[in-house]
């Protein structure tokens, strides 16, 4: 794991020294070397975290003959049986690196080396044969890769503080961006929430070179249609779907030069990677998880109950609200993105004693809620649907009451609750008809905007853009899968894998490692009928029966608890830092223009009066909305986002415009 | 609503297969219209019926005969 950049121009060759700035703006993401390579209308520059062939991958790094370069953030888990099959076809390799087998397969296949590679990718690949840059990104966004167009040119980065790097990009939140966030809780690639700052969408390819800018996709999330299924037989299918999360998972914990850990958070998701790779693997394994001094949040007794079961040396990290307060500045500084939620300062928390406790790589259990069907939401969605076929049905109606089990105000108990929120926007033929009262929900935080942001936002298009981008085909699609690629296309890459994931683990210099968003499971998990993941209302039912004999039946029996962590609560007690004060100050708020003081001024005095804790989720969403896209705004706009550090060595410094390098 | 394949979960020979499928991990409430309520949006959705809610009732819903029974009738 690494972080790339580079810049292609049509002018002179790009300055080595802002190469070499955006590097150093990435460093957090590879502190172990760092290198930039500059020819006549390109410049690639690399972060390393070395986790494979530690000695000898430094990059930017070539083919045989120099004509093709990469920089590369990420892992190609199969890239061994690659190298054997390159190697065959006669490719000479230099080091065992995988960055070096993208090169060759690139050579070997051109794009369609991207359908052979099983992993988690950003990369950028110079051919200067062709004067051509090539830019990829893994099938579901498990890494980052933004860009903007720049006079002519184009500037490329893992996160968007090497972009602003030059102060030429104009640094300004998009209210198109911030209105998509605020109704899906991120931007939908390709937008950001910085005007003129794009990231690819994930499993697309770009190209520039003499005919301009150019993206597709070479994947896309598919399912067959209802009643179509290749395989119906749940008993063979979790055979199966074991099979290749085995597979998964050994992969991800044995393809790497330095140790692996597994996180732990008490669901099944973790339990289940962190299983596989204890009874599958000969290492040792240390185990990582998240707990929390509130009651109400903290899994512990699961966690331990899973560690103990299987021997690890456990770590963990006790998590309070002031800790929460303490980190979210610099949260939302690695997260470039709104936060909704307080939750990825935990895992910030959480990816720090990883790095403390001298591991740079953990397997968890992310992306098996959207493959496996395990969201609340999907659970919400069966009940709305169940219940259109007779919205005058009280019957049906009373289908509300089985969800939420855990909480203490479940709607079983507010039935009436309940009824009037998961009754809402009730239409059949809704292809959003899963993720509507979220949306609708979010979407409250707009009456928070000013006049004029208001009006800017209402020019996104959400989310009539969103549903036109769903297949065609899609309406012979389960309802589960429409609700499915809705999720893999807004909160995965948006929020779960990006500001939950890359931006928290990379923040302290961790790659995350996901088996269930392997290629083969995932393509394994869309063919599967849609009853085999949502089983009624049993979520991740295929993966519970798959694994029964690995877990504890009080892991595989408790009823779902989300990742949650204290949101207000962390920020409006009495002793909340100086910073919040700071950037919800009315100059703070009329600077930024998103938000109206004299509303938000109203919100926190509320949210004060009972010290954060008995808000609703609203207004948690609400607080939580203000203070991150404010602080994104001091950071970002008022400041360049910049951590202006050295760029780390050993530097590999690669010069194309001086004959006779390399 | 697409057509019938053989192997699919609403093929008469399948009901017996599917309705194991769904005992298999079933997690009761401990309210049995509650129950019978969730055993009726997983037959609702596994074999592609409408239950009437006089069906939806766990004098049709309790126990695998009972569902075998009204599920049965439905794809008859």
């Amino acid at each position: 794991m690494c972080g790339i950049c580079g810049v292609a121009t049509p002018g002179p060759p790009p300055d080595a020294a802002l190469l070499l700035r955006m590097v150093g703006r990435l460093r957090h993401r590879g502190p172990d070397g760092s290198g930039y390579l500059r020819d006549e209308g390109v410049g690639l520059g690399h972060a390393r975290l070395a986790i494979i062939d530690t000695a000898g991958g430094a990059q930017p790094l070539s083919n045989e003959d120099g004509s093709l370069w990469i920089v590369f953030n990420g892992e190609i888990f199969n890239y061994v049986e690659l190298g054997n099959e390159l190697r065959s076809r006669g490719h000479a390799f230099r080091t065992a690196s995988d960055t070096e087998v993208i090169v060759h397969a690139w050579e070997e296949w051109g794009e369609e080396a991207l359908d052979r590679f099983n992993g988690q990718w950003a990369f950028a690949l110079w051919d200067r044969t062709r004067r051509q840059l090539v830019l990829s990104r893994d099938r579901l966004g498990v890494r980052p890769l933004y860009y903007a167009h720049t006079g002519g040119g184009l500037m490329f980065a893992s996160e968007v503080k090497a972009l602003f790097a030059d102060p030429s990009v104009p640094r300004t939140l998009d209210p198109a961006g911030l209105d998509e966030t605020f109704t899906y809780w991120s931007p939908v690639a390709p937008r950001t929430p910085f005007a003129g700052v794009r990231q690819l969408e994930p499993g697309y390819v770009a190209y520039l070179d003499a005919n301009g800018f150019r993206s597709h996709p070479y994947w896309s999330i598919d399912f067959p249609p209802r009643g179509e299924e290749p395989g119906q037989d749940a008993r063979a299918n979790a055979e199966t779907l074991r099979d290749r999360i085995v597979e998964a998972s050994r992969l991800r914990f044995t393809r790497s030069d330095v140790p692996v850990g597994a996180y732990l958070s008490g669901g099944i998701d973790s339990s289940v990677t962190a299983a596989v790779v204890a009874r599958h693997t000969d290492a040792p394994l240390d185990t990582f998880s998240l707990r929390f001094a509130d009651d109400e949040f903290d899994e512990g007794d699961y966690q331990q109950l899973m560690a103990r079961r299987l021997g690890t040396r456990h770590h963990e990290v006790v998590v309070g609200p002031q800790d929460v307060a303490e980190v979210f500045p610099e949260v939302v500084r690695h997260a470039e993105a709104p936060l909704l939620r307080a939750a990825p300062a935990p895992l910030f928390l959480l990816s720090r004693l990883v790095r403390a406790s001298g591991y740079k790589v953990v397997v968890t259990g992310e992306g098996a809620d959207e493959v496996l069907g395990g969201y609340d939401l999907y659970r919400e969605a069966r009940v709305r649907e169940f219940w259109t076929r007779d919205p005058s049905s009280d019957v049906r109606g009373r289908a509300a009451e089985l969800l939420y089990p855990w909480m203490a105000r479940a709607p079983g108990q507010a039935p009436a609750f309940a009824r009037g929120f998961f009754g809402m926007h009730l239409a059949a033929d809704d292809p959003a008809l899963s993720h509507r009262p979220r949306w609708t929900s979010t979407a409250a935080l707009k009456g928070l905007l000013t006049a004029d942001m208001r009006a800017r936002c209402a020019e996104s298009g959400a989310p009539l853009d969103l549903l036109a981008r769903l297949p065609a085909h899609s309406a012979g699609w389960d309802s589960l899968a429409r609700a499915q690629w809705l999720e893999m296309t807004t909160l995965l890459p948006g929020y779960i894998l990006s500001s939950q994931g890359d931006r928290m683990l990379m923040a302290n210099s961790i790659e995350g490692r996901f088996p269930f968003l392997d290629r083969d499971v995932v393509a394994y998990a869309d063919a599967l009928p849609a009853r085999h993941k949502l089983s009624g209302l049993e979520e991740k039912y295929l993966l519970k029966r798959a694994f029964a004999d690995l877990l504890p039946p009080e892991i595989v029996r408790r009823p779902k608890q989300p990742y949650r962590a204290p949101d207000a609560a962390s920020f409006c007690a009495p002793g909340a830092p100086d910073w919040v004060g700071d950037v919800t100050g009315t100059d703070a708020l009329a600077a930024a223009g998103v938000f109206e003081p004299r509303l938000v001024q109203g919100l926190l005095t509320k949210a004060r009066r009972s010290g954060g804790s008995g808000l609703g989720n609203t207004d948690n969403m609400r607080v939580l909305a203000v203070l991150s896209t404010q602080l994104l705004h001091h950071q970002f706009v008022v400041g360049d986002g910049g951590d202006d550090a050295a760029p780390a060595t050993p530097l590999t410094a690669i010069d194309l415009t001086v004959e006779g390098q390399p | 609503m697409p057509s019938r394949p053989s192997d699919a979960p609403h093929a008469p020979h399948r009901v017996d297969a599917v309705l194991d499928e769904f005992y298999a991990l079933r997690t009761p409430s401990g309210d049995p219209v509650l129950d019978a309520i969730a055993t009726a949006i997983f037959v609702e959705d596994a074999f592609g019926v409408t239950l009437s809610d006089a069906e939806i009732d766990p004098a049709h819903l309790a126990g695998r005969n009972a569902v075998r029974n009204l599920v049965t009738r439905h794809l008859a």
